[in-house]
């Protein structure tokens, strides 16, 4: 990668990071690390609440965007067919 | 025919990939992922008592569809917890895709149907830390159709902390992927360096991913993510076609690739409506300048004891990779890098999804009991494309059944 590039990486890299920075200052404001005992966490037990209920009906979404756009990570994903390079 | 074999489009870097590493790396990952069946000591389990086996057993079908293509691809799901606590999964997925040569990237207007099967494993073990706890996990991942062989294996963990107010994650990941080429319908002009029917490239992954997740309220939770992939081989499309100089050759694309995606997720469950809220972002960067936001909003209301509405939008933007051009034929003769691939070119995508589920409890009693823990899932996704790939719909249909 040269000096350009690495120019134009660093400025997309400080657009894609500022609602990431914002969104962990608001998990830190609102919360912090508080600790939340177990018999109080009866609604994080609601299914929307877990992952991992999710997961198995995100897999094949998660495939297509693979295949179809530039940017792949994050969802838990691998490769595969579809050229997903 | 026989033409000349076409130079391999890499950067040479202190990444490189020798053959040697890659091997070591290979063996760096299965080895690891043995640890979970050596460790002695696992969390105790309710099911330890009776000798019990317990488990969900899912099947899915999924259908994908866009203008050259449609994807028709049933799965099957199976996750079982032994007795002392090892939890064993194997996904099984057939896919059948019809598609036309926009899609498949050949000059010639054809359609051809291809299907691959994609088969998932992975065994888990929570080991007791004292006052915390620690889950091992391991997957294989197995997806082959004509053209294309996938084989990834990876090894990771969570570690419970503070009661598990606090989850850490960990994945380290190594994929290798073999392309061909399957021609469909006439052969192409000119390939530069292949021999029909010969034509054999692959490429290695590299893939860590770190997370955590955090309990904030008893109503509410953080996580956050960091993928790395580093990529280095045959990157390209085996069949897509670019114009250099008047000719028709295929793709050159860098031949490493280092990605790094972020992600942050707030849920928020309110109990008053029944409600939960969902926001999600994903931040990504490539070593091609390719940058991407993906916001993703999600509300799932709870309209009765057994029925749920899930709403979703999801917003995804990129830039365009550095060796992209927009008309294919400004690509000067000695050009470094070529491309026609869609995904390389900036667009956004807007897609809204709706999904109902029925639990089954109302079954409960009825010569039906023994589904009265499962469920039915429904959904319907709408995308809107501004790049070539044009509008898509995905649709969802899932029987989850625990035992």
């Amino acid at each position: 990668m040269n000096l350009a590039h690495l120019v134009i990486a660093r400025s997309r890299l400080a657009l894609v990071r500022l609602p990431l920075a914002l969104l962990l200052a608001f998990a830190a404001c609102v919360g912090g690390c508080a600790h939340v005992p177990p018999y109080q966490r009866e609604q994080l037990t609601a299914p929307g609440m877990e992952s991992e209920t999710e997961a198995e009906e995100e897999r094949f979404r998660s495939h297509v965007y693979d295949a179809r756009e530039g940017a792949a990570g994050g969802h838990g994903s691998t490769g595969g067919g579809c050229g997903c390079n | 025919m026989r033409t000349a074999k076409p130079r391999r489009a890499s950067r040479v870097s202190w990444l490189e990939w020798p053959a040697s590493r890659a091997r070591w790396l290979k063996w760096l990952v299965f080895g690891l992922a043995a640890l979970p069946l050596c460790c002695a000591r696992g969390v105790s389990h309710a099911d330890e008592v009776d000798g019990r086996w317990s488990g969900r057993f899912s099947l899915l079908g999924n259908y994908y569809w866009e203008t050259s293509t449609r994807v028709v691809a049933p799965e099957l799901a199976v996750q079982l917890t032994s007795p002392n606590g090892t939890d064993l999964s194997v996904n099984y997925l057939v896919d059948t895709i019809t598609s036309a040569s926009q899609a498949a990237g050949t000059t010639v207007d054809v359609s051809f149907n291809e299907t691959r099967h994609d088969i998932t494993l992975g065994v888990g073990r929570e080991l007791a830390l004292g006052d915390n706890a620690l889950q091992w996990r391991t997957g294989a991942h197995f997806s082959r159709e004509p053209d294309y062989t996938s084989i990834s294996g990876n090894v990771g963990g969570s570690l419970f902390l503070n009661e598990r107010s606090t989850t850490l994650h960990f994945t380290l990941g190594y994929l290798h992927d073999e392309v061909r080429q399957n021609f469909r319908g006439p052969p192409p002009p000119s390939n530069p360096g292949t021999i029909l029917g010969q034509f054999d490239e692959n490429f290695d992954a590299l893939t860590l991913s770190f997370g955590w997740d955090q309990v904030l309220r008893r109503w509410l939770i953080a996580e956050f993510g960091y993928d790395f992939v580093y990529l280095n081989g045959f990157l390209a499309n085996a069949y897509r076609r670019v114009m250099v100089a008047g000719a028709a050759v295929g793709e050159q694309h860098p031949g490493t690739r280092i990605r790094h995606t972020l992600t942050g997720r707030l849920k928020a469950h309110v109990a008053a409506t029944r409600t939960t809220f969902q926001l999600r972002y994903r931040a990504y960067l490539d070593s091609w300048d390719i940058g991407a936001i993906n916001p993703e909003g999600r509300i799932y209301q709870q309209l009765s004891r057994n029925l749920e509405l899930r709403l979703r939008y999801r917003y995804y933007k990129q830039t365009q990779s550095f060796f992209y051009e927009d008309d294919d034929e400004a690509y000067a003769p000695n050009a470094q890098y070529f491309t026609n691939d869609p995904k390389m070119s900036a667009f956004r995508s807007h897609e809204v999804g709706l999904q109902l589920r029925l639990d089954f409890g109302f079954l409960e009693g009825t010569a039906l009991d023994v589904l009265h823990e499962g469920r039915l899932d429904l959904s319907f996704n709408y995308l809107w494309r501004t790049n070539v790939f044009g509008d898509a719909v995905t649709a969802q249909v899932g029987l989850s059944v625990p035992f």
